[in-house]
């Protein structure tokens, strides 16, 4: 290819001008049928997002230190449906209290995240307060051995900003964190109460 | 009373096999008729808003292959840069684009099983078709890791040519490790190492920021350094831009070969014109047989690189972490059970099945390096064979596979202010 054509108008294509040419069109049709294969039979799946399994999730406390957010997006929820607004609830107090009572030594909590507010004798409403929680799941874990596991940890989407590549889903030693429709983007519990699945419990 | 109940339940709960139980009755509420609080659930972005992106894309996409090839203002160019930085880097928090996503195409082309997002497959097929036809607009435009370092290419400095394309097969090799690590479940690579997605989130590990922000400053001298050196999609963007059915040219008029946009074009992809007789044509007939023969060589020192590299890379698949894991736990009793080895050991799982899982892990990852390597060496082997074929240029040319279409050599060509002064009222077109 040492000439230079003067280049006449309506010029003939030259020879590369047509390698060129056929390997696009090569390009185009691979990579058409790579997105047909997988869009084809019902793969391509609208928008998805991170959540917990509760049922799986082993409060090892990773949720706390692994996301990328500070704090984490990972926060303690409460389906009150399934609370006994115990008393004396150990999701709340640590496990040798001194009091019952609200001081800041007796809790489990790390933030002071669960507030307790009385409603009548003898129970008690445990709200979370969001701005303080960091997910690290030690109220769910008291929550879980001794009553009714209706505290756990979810992934909250107003914070998250679902990582293709989640790295608390990455650090969960229980495999707990999966993707699920944004449509329908919790997995809260109900009324089955689950015991979680620990050493102690097996 | 509630104490015993207490108690009694406590007993009940440390004796009794895992399972559904009710240890507390849900309270009834008699003096106050106190309501039950909601459980706070916000809401993501909706499903829909997927399709909201696409088009997104795909106009930005249409709008920068417009700007590039037919208004031909750097401003304007720039400025699409910025829009794309905003919407895509921060409101959107980088997640997910195109380049990551070419990580979701080839996990679930290796797993038939694995979940797919619409939205990774329509990004990818988009940005390789905009590039086949037009070149790469979408790194000009739309990219937000490419827009944020050329806004802050300050004060770029003309790299050598041989540097730029020894280091330009790094981001093979990024593409290589990143495409067999996703297809074999080690990780997703390219997003945990992406040095500037902690900029659009406003946080992140402490070691990304700083590598990020090192890379920056870098960017400063060196302008797009992730672009140039390790962008896996900028490696694939390459072949397809060189077979771009239009492309940006410097100026549509003829040129004056001043040299004036080689200086500035920011990553060195204008070549200057060639000079009559340079080197005699069996040299250079010869140098191309050698390097011929040499591909074979290459392929084959590849896949043995990457067969090696193989093992190293299984250690990170969970599988394998957990298996080594448990073995190091069996060999040293003093050793405390991790979580993952704690949970494991609830699920009363043969060894044996960790085992054999993670030996075809291994297997396979060591197949998906072997082959990765090979092409990687086929890759290093094209590159030479390229740089040797001589090509005569009479004019400043433009390196389709490095040009990243930012439109710095329109607003530097002389030529093209005098054709923009002689055609004012349709100043953009060609």
């Amino acid at each position: 290819m040492a000439e230079t054509h003067p280049s006449p108008p309506r010029q003939r294509m030259t020879r590369r001008a047509a390698l060129r040419a056929g390997l696009r069109g090569l390009g185009l049709v691979v990579a058409g049928a790579v997105a047909a294969r997988l869009l084809g039979a019902g793969r391509g799946q609208p928008r998805s997002v991170w959540q917990v399994d509760p049922h799986k999730c082993i409060q090892c406390g990773q949720c706390a230190t692994h996301c990328v957010l500070t704090p984490s997006a990972v926060k303690c929820v409460h389906s009150y449906a399934m609370c006994g607004y115990c008393k004396l609830c150990t999701g709340y107090f640590d496990p040798q209290p001194n009091a019952l009572n609200t001081a800041a030594e007796n809790q489990l909590c790390p933030t002071g995240a669960i507030r307790r507010t009385f409603i009548e004798d003898p129970y008690y409403e445990y709200t979370i307060d969001e701005g303080l929680c960091i997910g690290c799941g030690k109220c769910v874990a008291g929550c879980g051995q001794f009553g009714n596991g209706s505290l756990y940890l979810q992934v909250m989407h107003d914070r998250c900003v679902n990582c293709n590549d989640c790295a608390i889903a990455r650090a969960c030693p229980a495999d707990a964190l999966r993707r699920i429709p944004a449509d329908e983007p919790y997995l809260l519990k109900t009324d089955a109460i689950d015991l979680p699945t620990s050493p102690e419990d097996a | 009373m509630r104490w015993a109940l207490l108690l009694l339940t406590l007993a009940a709960g440390l004796v009794g096999p895992a399972g559904a139980v009710e240890r507390f009755p849900p309270p009834e509420f008699t003096e106050t008729d106190h309501q039950l609080p909601e459980t706070q659930t916000p809401q993501p972005w909706p499903g829909w808003w997927d399709y909201v992106d696409i088009a997104l894309l795909a106009g930005g996409l249409a709008g920068s292959a417009w700007l590039v090839l037919r208004y031909r203002r750097r401003w304007a160019i720039f400025a699409l840069a910025v829009a794309a930085v905003v919407y895509f880097g921060f409101v959107r928090g980088g997640c997910i684009c195109p380049i990551g996503a070419i990580q979701n195409v080839a996990a679930a082309l290796a797993d038939p099983s694995q979940w797919i997002g619409l939205l990774a497959v329509v990004f990818v097929a988009m940005v390789l078709l905009a590039t086949l036809l037009f070149g790469r607009v979408f790194c000009a435009g739309l990219c937000p890791l490419g827009a944020l370092q050329d806004l802050l290419a300050l004060r770029p400095m003309r790299t050598p040519s041989w540097l730029d394309h020894a280091l330009g097969l790094i981001a093979w090799a990024v593409l290589a490790v990143g495409v067999v690590a996703a297809a074999t479940g080690c990780g997703f690579f390219i997003c945990r190492y992406d040095p500037y997605v902690g900029f659009f989130r406003l946080g992140g590990p402490g070691g990304m920021l700083l590598v990020g922000a090192g890379l920056l400053v870098v960017g400063f001298i060196f302008a797009r350094p992730f672009c140039r050196v390790l962008c896996p999609l900028g490696a694939i963007f390459r072949p397809l831009a060189v077979l771009s059915w239009k492309h940006a040219t410097i100026t549509p008029e003829e040129c004056v070969t001043c040299r004036l946009c080689e200086s500035a074009c920011p990553v060195g992809a204008i070549l200057p014109p060639t000079h009559a007789g340079q080197g005699s044509r069996s040299a250079g007939a010869g140098r191309l047989a050698f390097l011929l023969a040499l591909l074979p060589a290459l392929g084959l020192g590849g896949a043995l690189l990457g067969r090696a590299l193989g093992e190293p890379l299984a250690d990170t698949h969970p599988t394998v972490a957990l298996r080594d894991r448990i073995a190091a736990e069996q060999a040293n009793p003093d050793l405390q059970p991790s979580d993952a080895s704690r949970a494991w050991r609830a699920e009363h799982e043969p060894f044996e099945q960790l085992e054999a899982a993670a030996r075809t892990k291994i297997a396979d990852v060591t197949l998906g390096m072997t082959i990765a390597g090979a092409l990687l060496g086929l890759v290093v082997g094209g590159k030479l064979i390229t740089l040797n074929i001589r090509r005569v240029r009479t004019e400043q040319t433009i390196d389709r596979a490095r040009c990243i279409s930012c439109g710095r050599c329109f607003e530097a060509c002389p030529v093209e202010h005098r054709r923009r002064k002689a055609t004012p009222g349709r100043e953009g077109d060609p």
